[in-house]
């Protein structure tokens, strides 16, 4: 059983920190963060002798968990709302990893979709292959991120952070 | 007028770049991944386990008599 597992562990190391961080980009505090990457690595684990981009594929099933984990917090909230309840529980970020959290605060400036196209091309993805896991058009996907640029250009926080040099010479 | 657009457009990129940089550094600080590996294995090696047991339930030849 070991055998078929080989490589994992190095795996895991290397990049579990990235779907993390991933999954904060996607609009969800860090404990969530850690329990989806928590299950989407542990279906990589069970698949990994078969899997043969692992990093593409935990993303894809980790953005996956995030939305259905999502929807299920909204389902909850609306029942406990209905039912006359306190107010839901809000995962909160460390306050030591809150100055790293500013990226996630800017892209809520962004729709759903444009968010989720930014996010995926930051970990590398490729136009056709964001389309492909989206169901959208290539064409689509292309000017949700031209859009998702064109909001950041103006945000006030993204601007600070902006290189002063920038590139001089086009 | 278009170069200066896509100038300032890359370095949107170039921030978002070193956010995402920095971002993933700062979990990978607080996050213990040792711990985190752990209990993925330990699911992991239930499941398949699990899914092993399964099969050979079904596999196993019907008990005579009972």
């Amino acid at each position: 059983m070991g055998d078929d597992h080989r490589g994992f562990d190095e795996y895991f190391r290397g990049d579990h920190a990235r779907l993390v961080a991933f999954v904060v980009k996607l609009g969800h505090g860090l404990q969530d963060a850690e329990d989806v990457a928590a299950e989407a690595m542990t279906q990589l684990y069970v698949q990994w002798d078969v899997v043969r981009q692992p990093q593409a594929w935990v993303r894809l099933v980790a953005r996956r968990l995030a939305a259905r984990r999502a929807r299920r917090e909204v389902e909850r909230v609306v029942r406990e709302e209905l039912a006359g309840r306190a107010a839901p529980v809000v995962d909160q970020p460390s306050v030591e990893v809150e100055n790293a959290l500013w990226l996630a605060g800017v892209l809520d400036a962004l729709g759903t979709r444009e968010r989720e196209v930014l996010v995926l091309t930051l970990e590398g993805f490729t136009t056709w292959q964001i389309a492909e896991h989206l169901g959208i058009e290539p064409a689509t996907v292309r000017s949700h991120l031209r859009r998702a640029r064109q909001r950041l250009k103006g945000h006030p926080v993204l601007a600070v952070a902006l290189p002063e040099q920038g590139r001089t010479d086009g | 007028m278009a170069e200066d657009i896509e100038r300032h457009l890359t370095a949107v990129d170039d921030a978002l770049n070193a956010a995402d940089a920095a971002l993933t550094a700062e979990v990978a600080r607080v996050v213990d991944v040792e711990a985190a590996l752990e209990r993925v294995k330990r699911a992991g090696l239930r499941r398949v386990t699990t899914a092993l047991d399964e099969v050979d339930i079904a596999a196993a030849p019907p008990i005579i008599g009972l």
